[in-house]
């Protein structure tokens, strides 16, 4: 039942006078009324003054966002990036239908400065893959499909999700012209469907008979009581050339005490301080130095080997930096034949990197000279009158003798298993004249993906490669020499490793694990798709020249 | 109840359950669109993703939230025509406060958790402010008018309270100028005898009109002194009718009937204050937010 009607209803004649009485404002409505005018009048205000500035600071009012730092100089030019439109460019059906609109958003300008290198095509900036195929939505391939701007100052425009990458890789077949040996696997991210890195699966085929955890052993030793110091056999610091031993000493030892490798010995980050001056206060930059400026020994250092300053991967391995110092390859003099002990031949340096049948040429040239100068005068034709003499002509039985030389010390070099290329080297073809395999130990283990040792370096190198460390002696009192002459497998961590922190954020156990980013930019590049370690700097993503733009350009952005 | 046609307290937390319900949907539905990827997925995350303007559900958020406030704002056209066959007010109301609701996430989804450039930034400000006091009205639209019922019985027409509280004072006045008359010892050449007491109650209810009752009607905000309270003005009002004659006593009832309206006005002030001051927020701000949204509609049109 409804309330009685108040008596101020009845009381109130509301016609007298004023039929319109409810349209009396009380204090409020009137306070509402003001606001409501001040609500429509100062954003009026404000647009219409803003309509009315020079563009750019127009553009700075109106703006939706900071653009990001790379794009800070344009903040206020929005028509540098944006294709702006007039009213005369759009027709009924531009405005009206949403998707034409949200078409038009992606009609950016960025090949004025990202120009692809493609005369016909110069919005395909760096392309992905050349199999790439994009079959659902063509506006993928625009860089604003993966790059949005506007997120701020501090926002990586390169740092793209996932959903950018998966929108394909989830479903590879059919987003190829043509099948390839790229994983089909559906990829949703790293941990969920991504499989583990190529070369794990496939495997990595190692040449070279070197065994890591032997050489991480106290002077490199084949059994405990050499280590004890009680048998020899233990290299020490002072067999190690003086020119190499700075690097090998670890700090406080001097130069009886037994050599003991660490992974920085032979492992060296592409930081090299190549064209400085050599330190002559701090120990490990003389070790750096010195690592890295035999590489380029001879050589204008500065052109093979320019500075570097990041650090991501290891320098290869190379026997004139990291061997040669206690596999020296000297030679000493030897007897020409048993028979003539009297006549020494020096075996000169021999140079490292060629194969056997070429180093036989040198050292067959090496021989029979050494023996055309032991021969007597009389034996060399005499020209008189010439104050050059005639280069002096072989006898066939200097070169025999050369030969057999060299054929006897071809023996001693190639089919010891102690000493020798094969100490180190695997070889195919015959056993007088083998065949040198090529060492696989290549600077990227992974080509197509990317990876910064240096960002992991507050990690121990065994967390990830296990295994380098550690007995080699086992119950034993002597190492095997044959196993650790076999090939070892490289040790390259699979996907399973990187997982143990780069996943969503867990415990096992009471253990923590995850939590570092593992998002598919983490590892991966997309421009350039098919040779992705080319950095940015690479020819392949170089403007044409008559696309270059002077600085007023660059500047306006147009 | 202006979230539904009920206006029982149970009902209403049905759709309080239903707002819940629908909440609990749209993430799901959220979560789905992060696994399916029409949602982007934030980077490192497998669950949590994020979008906005430019990207296509970011763009359809934006276009839909956009006619939604056209919609809202349409509100205010309904009420000015009122006399018009444009629908019920309380249906009009009903999708006002649901799709405003939902114009939110529509806003954050579109804006992609940021505050953008002084334009943009200000637009979400704004709209906040708005769906804030918006609430802040809903809420209130759910307790004060039932108190009103409840406790202003004298209720009147708010814009009228000015000329019922003059009537009321006029009323009072017209009681006291009848025992002045009365007061007097002649009336036309007769002579009124009175007892002293009539005569001292008389003078006294007169003088108490003069000081105070007088002023408490005529104020012209909400009325000071003694006679704002109730208790204090009954206590007055007893002593004054302590010993009166039985026609000062109908006197005196009325004149504190009408202290009371007075009050219940006074109280009907301060609720209609709470009931409707979140329009003085809610409104500007809408109109303002209106004119920000077209320019940033404008622009983007021209730019993207």
């Amino acid at each position: 039942m409804p309330p009685p009607p108040a008596p101020n209803r009845e009381r109130l004649d509301r016609f007298a006078g004023n039929r319109a009485y409810f349209r009396d404002l009380t204090p409020l409505s009137r306070t509402r009324r003001a606001l409501s005018l001040l609500g429509l009048a100062i954003p009026l205000v404000w647009v219409v003054v803003s309509l009315g500035l020079p563009a750019e600071d127009r553009h700075h009012q109106l703006t939706h966002g900071p653009v990001a730092n790379v794009h800070a100089a344009w903040d206020n030019k929005c028509d540098a990036c944006h294709v702006p439109s007039s009213l005369g460019d759009l027709s009924p059906g531009a405005v009206l239908s949403v998707n034409a609109v949200h078409d038009r958003w992606n009609a950016f300008s960025c090949e004025t400065c990202h120009v692809g290198q493609q005369a016909t095509d110069p919005k395909n900036y760096a392309p992905h893959h050349v199999n790439a195929l994009w079959t659902k939505d063509k506006s993928n391939v625009s860089c604003s499909a993966c790059h949005h701007d506007h997120q701020g100052r501090d926002f990586s425009l390169v740092r793209v999700v996932d959903n950018d990458c998966t929108q394909c890789h989830k479903d590879l077949k059919n987003h190829q012209h043509e099948p390839s040996d790229a994983d089909q696997a559906s990829i949703q991210s790293f941990v969920d469907g991504h499989p583990d890195f190529k070369g794990v699966k496939t495997g990595f085929e190692r040449t070279m008979h070197f065994n890591h955890q032997h050489h991480m052993t106290p002077g490199v030793a084949y059994s405990k009581q050499a280590i004890d110091n009680k048998t020899g056999g233990a290299m020490k610091l002072k067999d190690i050339p003086t020119e190499y031993r700075e690097r090998y000493r670890q700090p406080g030892q001097g130069d009886d005490a037994i050599v003991q490798l660490n992974c920085a010995s032979c492992h060296q980050l592409d930081s090299g301080r190549v064209g400085e001056k050599v330190p002559e206060s701090f120990e490990a930059d003389r070790k750096a130095w010195t690592a890295t400026e035999w590489l380029a020994k001879g050589l204008p250092v500065d052109s093979v080997l320019p500075p570097r300053g990041e650090g991501a991967y290891f320098q290869a391995v190379n026997y004139n930096v990291n061997c040669k110092a206690c596999h020296p390859m000297a030679g000493g003099k030897l007897p020409l034949r048993p028979d003539r002990p009297d006549l020494l031949i020096d075996l000169v340096q021999l140079p490292h990197g060629v194969q056997p049948k070429v180093l036989r040429q040198q050292m067959e040239a090496s021989v029979v000279n050494q023996l055309l100068k032991a021969t007597p005068a009389a034996d060399k034709p005499v020209l008189p009158g010439r104050l050059d003499p005639l280069p002096v002509k072989k006898s066939d039985a200097i070169e025999k003798e050369a030969a057999d030389f060299v054929r006897s010390f071809e023996k001693r070099l190639y089919q010891s298993a102690n000493a020798g290329c094969l100490q180190c080297h695997t070889a195919t073809g015959k056993a007088n004249e083998p065949v040198i395999v090529k060492p696989n130990s290549p600077v990227l283990w992974y080509p197509h993906s990317k990876f910064n040792h240096a960002r992991h370096r507050a990690m121990d190198c065994a967390s990830c490669h296990p295994g380098q460390k550690g007995n080699i002696f086992g119950d034993s009192e002597v190492a095997n020499q044959v196993d650790l002459r076999k090939p070892q497998p490289p040790n390259i961590p699979g996907i399973d490793n990187c997982t143990q922190c780069h996943a969503p954020a867990t415990t096992v156990g009471e253990l923590p694990r995850g939590g570092v980013r593992f998002d598919c930019v983490e590892c991966h590049r997309y421009h350039n798709g098919d040779l992705p370690q080319q950095g940015i700097g690479s020819p392949r993503r170089d403007p044409p020249d008559n696309l270059r733009l002077n600085t007023d350009r660059f500047l306006r952005g147009r | 109840m202006l979230v539904g046609r009920s206006r029982f307290a149970r009902q209403s937390f049905l759709y309080l359950l239903g707002a819940i319900f629908i909440f609990s949907f749209a993430c799901a539905f959220w979560y789905a669109g992060v696994a399916v990827g029409l949602v982007t997925r934030a980077p490192g995350s497998a669950l949590f993703g994020y979008t906005n303007g430019t990207t296509t559900i970011g763009y359809y958020a934006g276009v839909v939230g956009f006619l939604i406030i056209i919609f809202e704002m349409l509100l205010w056209v309904r009420k000015r025509l009122r006399g018009r066959r444009l629908g019920a007010a309380r249906t009009w109301m009903f999708w006002h406060i649901w799709l405003g609701l939902a114009c939110l996430p529509l806003a954050i989804i579109h804006s992609g958790f940021a505050y953008g450039g002084a334009l943009t930034g200000i637009i979400m400000i704004l709209f906040y402010a708005v769906i804030a006091s918006g609430v802040w009205g809903l809420a209130f639209q759910q307790i004060i008018p039932k108190k009103l019922l409840d406790d202003i019985p004298q209720e009147t027409i708010a814009s009228e309270r000015g000329k019922v509280m003059y009537d009321l004072f006029e009323e009072a006045r017209a009681l006291i100028d009848l025992l002045r008359l009365e007061d007097a010892d002649e009336v036309d050449g007769e002579v009124i005898v009175k007892t002293q007491l009539t005569t001292y109650r008389t003078k006294q209810l007169i003088s108490f009109f003069d000081r105070q009752m007088g002023p408490f009607m005529l104020a012209t905000g909400s009325g000071t002194g003694p006679l704002a309270s109730q208790t204090r003005a009954r206590q007055l009002f007893a002593d004054l009718r302590a010993g009166a004659a039985p026609q000062l006593v109908a006197t005196l009832n009325r004149l504190e009937a009408i202290c009371e309206t007075r009050r219940q006005l006074d109280r009907q002030y301060n609720l209609y204050w709470w009931l409707h001051s979140w329009l003085c927020v809610h409104l500007p701000l809408s109109i303002a937010l209106l004119v920000l949204l077209v320019a940033h509609v404008g622009y983007a049109l021209k730019f993207w």
